[in-house]
């Protein structure tokens, strides 16, 4: 089977359901760039991410006789990636009490501040975050969980999850307003 | 503020939808490594072939341990020979030379000889008897009442000038203690054989234990097997054997992290169908069915030779090894929780664990009859090393249930 390199997804993905590497090779290299994005939103570390990555596509490959393909493949890998990379950081991933959650005043901020972040500005404030609240962030803003799912993944109570998420906004917010500062 | 966190969370989500970066060829390189998955899966001839080097060690063993014995006995029997040599060694007569040929030629006749009087018929002529009643009274000198080379020794030390005058007495005399001890010759040959029987008994088992580890759920088990117990001295037998069991494991807590990958494609297969997945929702089971080698050592504390200590370890090889996963999902839009079955892994004839687990036992010898014995023996076996590829830890107790054929300690 010759391969094309502007085959859809939908063709590249009944290549890959064959198993053909060169298929799945191309599908790896077209969603690479996003794998990373999300990989690297949980993870921070380039190499970690890597890692968590490669499981998730590896996964994917799979249990890809699984996906139907009347649906989106986007979405569907980016449940394996997220699931992966909770699974690689919860060792980590430390259950604060609230009482241990320091109080953060609320603080405007400003629009036109958060237009110019980065992706690279983006991690350097969550780095700064405790894991949990910066997970939490992640799952509920970006990925669009709810506070019930967040409370299962993560085995928390789900008031802690909304707890988590007030907390790392009003943290943002502050590390956003001080860096404006120093800028 | 909701607008403005909208507005933040949105621009992460532009960020990274359109994140770019290099390093694609590098990655698919790596994911190359582990992907397609490499079989492990050892061909047939090398597991047959450990098996068969574990039975021929276990087999030469004990083909030494009884050549050993025997070697012993021999010895034993030269050396008393040569340590009470009197009234043979000053005669010149055939039975002299016969007997001195028996005594100091350290060779297979000695043993052949033995074996033949105890079959030899009584009505064998003098000289095909002599040497063989010579070497037999030789041979059994440590037992009381038939130490007729002591007695003979005696005999000359009390009267050594009457030795030579002595001489046909003497050959009358064996001729009849011959005679005499006929009889009791037959009968010390099969007491013989049941003592050589007990330096090696046979037994076979059966096996009900439990299964746990930490806070796992505990499962119940069966095996089933044969030992042989040899003796190392009075007190101490050697214990080796061979069973087949099977070995049952559910973790829900403590999951070993070589079976992470599992935990993980069972939350997967929940992800896929939409439904979220708890973090510490996951049962693995493990299962094998297994091979073990237990090799221990058994003190018998008292002379009654009813209790036992054991101890020892257990190695094992597998039959079949099957590892799965699953997990309870949640679906929050019918808000109902449904179980998804996670990746299997499975494989045959494969792997050997020398030593995976210890083994400590107390062995209670309940007497069926003559020859026959039960055994209630209460054992646990701690995990040393782990089962199978996955280096499963399991820690196990039970009851061996033992009857033992054809001998007693």
């Amino acid at each position: 089977m010759s391969i094309k390199h502007n085959a859809s997804d939908a063709e590249l993905i009944k290549e890959c359901k064959k198993g053909d590497l060169k298929h799945q090779e191309m599908l790896y290299k077209r969603f690479y760039a996003y794998a990373m994005g999300v990989a690297m939103r949980y993870l921070i570390n380039k190499d970690d991410a890597l890692v968590v990555v490669n499981d998730a596509f590896i996964k994917a490959f799979n249990a890809l006789h699984t996906f139907k393909d009347d649906l989106e493949f986007k979405p569907w890998f980016r449940k394996i990636l997220v699931n992966t990379a909770l699974d690689s950081k919860r060792k980590n991933l430390k259950y604060i009490h609230d009482s241990e959650i320091p109080e953060v005043f609320q603080q405007t901020m400003y629009p036109s501040a958060i237009e110019k972040l980065s992706a690279a500005d983006i991690l350097n404030l969550m780095k700064q975050l405790p894991e949990i609240h910066h997970v939490v962030f992640n799952l509920y803003e970006i990925d669009g969980y709810s506070h019930k799912e967040i409370g299962l993944m993560l085995n928390i109570p789900e008031s802690s999850s909304r707890t988590y998420l007030t907390r790392a906004k009003q943290a943002l917010q502050k590390l956003i307003q001080s860096d404006l500062i120093k800028i | 503020m909701n607008t403005l966190d909208d507005k933040f969370s949105n621009h992460i989500k532009a960020v990274f939808e359109e994140f770019d970066t290099e390093g694609a060829d590098y990655g698919w390189a790596e994911l190359r490594k582990d992907f397609p998955s490499k079989s492990s899966h050892k061909p047939l001839y090398l597991w047959l072939s450990g098996i068969a080097a574990s039975l021929l060690l276990a087999g030469v063993f004990l083909f030494n341990t009884n050549n050993n014995d025997s070697f012993k006995n021999v010895s034993q029997q030269n050396n008393t020979a040569k340590a009470t040599p009197i009234a043979p060694q000053k005669t010149d007569s055939n039975l002299d030379k016969a007997t001195n040929k028996e005594i100091n030629t350290f060779d297979k006749k000695i043993v052949s000889a033995k074996i033949v009087k105890g079959i030899a018929p009584a009505n064998l002529e003098e000289k095909q008897l002599i040497p063989v009643s010579i070497t037999d009274t030789i041979i059994n000198s440590n037992e009381p009442g038939r130490d007729s080379a002591n007695l003979l020794a005696n005999v000359v030390a009390v009267k050594p000038d009457s030795v030579k005058t002595t001489k046909p007495t003497i050959l009358e005399f064996l001729q009849k203690e011959n005679e005499k001890e006929n009889k009791p010759v037959l009968a010390s040959a099969g007491k013989k054989a049941r003592e050589d029987k007990k330096n090696a008994l046979f037994d076979v088992y059966t096996a009900t234990f439990l299964n746990y580890y930490a806070d796992n759920p505990v499962k119940v088990n069966a095996g089933a097997g044969f030992n042989a117990n040899i003796r190392i001295n009075k007190n101490v037998y050697l214990s080796m054997g061979a069973g087949i069991s099977e070995t049952n494991i559910t973790y829900q807590s403590s999951v070993p992290s070589s079976l992470s990958n599992l935990s993980s494609s069972a939350a997967d297969a929940a992800l896929i169908n939409g439904y979220v997945v708890g973090a510490n929702g996951t049962k693995l089971d493990a299962r094998f069915l297994n091979i073990d080698i237990p090799v221990a050592v058994k003190f018998y504390p008292g002379k009654s030779g009813k209790y036992y200590l054991s101890t020892g370890v257990n190695s094992s090889t597998y039959l079949n090894q099957k590892y799965s996963s699953s997990i309870s999902g949640f679906n929050p839009y019918s808000n109902s929780y449904s179980d998804f079955k996670g990746k299997t892994e499975e494989s045959n004839f494969k792997g050997f664990d020398f030593a995976n687990s210890a083994i400590f036992a107390i062995g209670i010898n309940q007497s069926l009859g003559k020859s026959s014995t039960l055994t209630f023996e209460p054992f646990f076996k701690p995990s040393l090393r782990g089962y199978g590829d996955k280096n499963i830890k399991i820690n196990t107790a039970g009851l061996n249930l033992k009857l033992s054929l054809g001998g007693k300690k």
